[in-house]
């Protein structure tokens, strides 16, 4: 049987061939549908590579939260986490530690009144009852422009243990 | 057609009984509900914020301008704080300086003085990505990069996304 209609029709396939071919080449083994045991496992929901996973748990973030310091500053660290400041990260003022003894081997901390204003400025409808160990405790607020404008909180407080130096 | 009596009042019982069921007693049937029933084991993590707990100090904003590289001066974030304030007199003033990076540390909001006795309500609404059930970012990406782990964690495969940003559509928060 001779057709004019099977010349095309054979080009057609060869590209498809091709395309597949190319296609188990370039899309990585772990490619495809997964979350089986869940209630996301179909084409919408689970559809992804799962190695990407492993991308984002070996992946090192910046801020690296209390634990990362307590060990080399455990007097610090046991000042505030029994102070009223227990919940604030030492991150918060001290900066992002990423690699912090190597890189950056120090730490600059903000020292600024607008770092402390940014919970402890006087608002009306700032929340100011809080509970921490299971104690109520009041947010201390201040109106900016008055209380000793200026200076530095620090200067007078002490942020490791919420207090007056 | 024959019905005798009783058949009539039973069947008539079961009917009222039938139609006395709540709807949410068929919820079960739902394909992810008997799906978690089936094969659901593990955990699964969620991301909340008690926004009555909110005191709009901006920290979450500069946390993560400084964690992803974001242009730190420029207006850009998809993670930000409200603050709305409602006065008696009708006005509701809506502001987010900087999307809240350096707080709320003044009375102003949209760069009025508000009295304390006007103010009938006022609230700081932080918005962050949700990290969604039924995330809409993970089902319209054409090629999977946006995906889920199965912890529930809404992540971005950075090798795999070709940048067509129909994520940033699709998010009902503006988080992504």
């Amino acid at each position: 049987m001779k057709s004019h209609a099977l010349r095309p029709l054979f080009v057609v396939i060869v590209v498809l061939v091709i395309i597949l071919i190319f296609r188990t080449l370039i899309v990585p083994k772990d490619f495809g549908i997964h979350l089986r045991d869940t209630p996301f496992g179909s084409y919408i929901w689970g559809y992804y590579r799962k190695g990407d996973e492993d991308y984002w748990k070996a992946f090192k973030v910046k801020h690296q939260t209390m634990n990362y310091c307590k060990d080399c500053h455990s007097e610090q660290y046991k000042k505030i986490i029994n102070s009223k400041h227990a919940k604030v990260q030492c991150e918060n003022c001290h900066g992002p530690a990423v690699d912090h003894p190597e890189k950056p081997e120090k730490l600059n901390i903000d020292r600024n009144r607008e770092l402390c204003l940014r919970c402890h400025a006087y608002l009306p409808y700032r929340t100011a009852k809080y509970e921490l160990r299971g104690v109520p405790i009041t947010l201390k607020m201040q109106d900016p422009d008055a209380h000793n404008t200026g200076i530095e909180c620090v200067a007078c407080h002490s942020p490791h243990e919420a207090s007056l130096k | 057609m024959n019905c005798s009596r009783r058949e009539f009042l039973e069947s008539g019982l079961k009917t009222i009984l039938l139609a006395g069921l709540p709807l949410s007693a068929f919820e079960i049937l739902k394909p992810e509900a008997l799906a978690s029933i089936m094969k659901g084991k593990g955990r699964r993590w969620a991301f909340l914020v008690d926004v009555t707990k909110c005191v709009g100090c901006g920290m979450c904003v500069k946390a993560c301008k400084l964690e992803n590289e974001v242009p730190y001066d420029t207006k850009v974030s998809r993670t930000w704080i409200e603050r709305y304030v409602a006065l008696y007199d009708g006005r509701v003033l809506i502001d987010s300086p900087m999307a809240g990076r350096d707080g709320f540390p003044r009375n102003d909001p949209q760069g009025q003085k508000v009295a304390k006795e006007d103010i009938a309500k006022a609230y700081f609404v932080p918005k962050l990505c949700n990290l969604c059930q039924k995330s809409p970012c993970v089902q319209v990406c054409p090629v999977g990069a946006s995906h889920y782990t199965p912890e529930g964690i809404v992540l971005i495969d950075r090798s795999w996304c070709i940048g067509c940003g129909y994520c940033v559509m699709a998010c009902p928060y503006g988080t992504r």
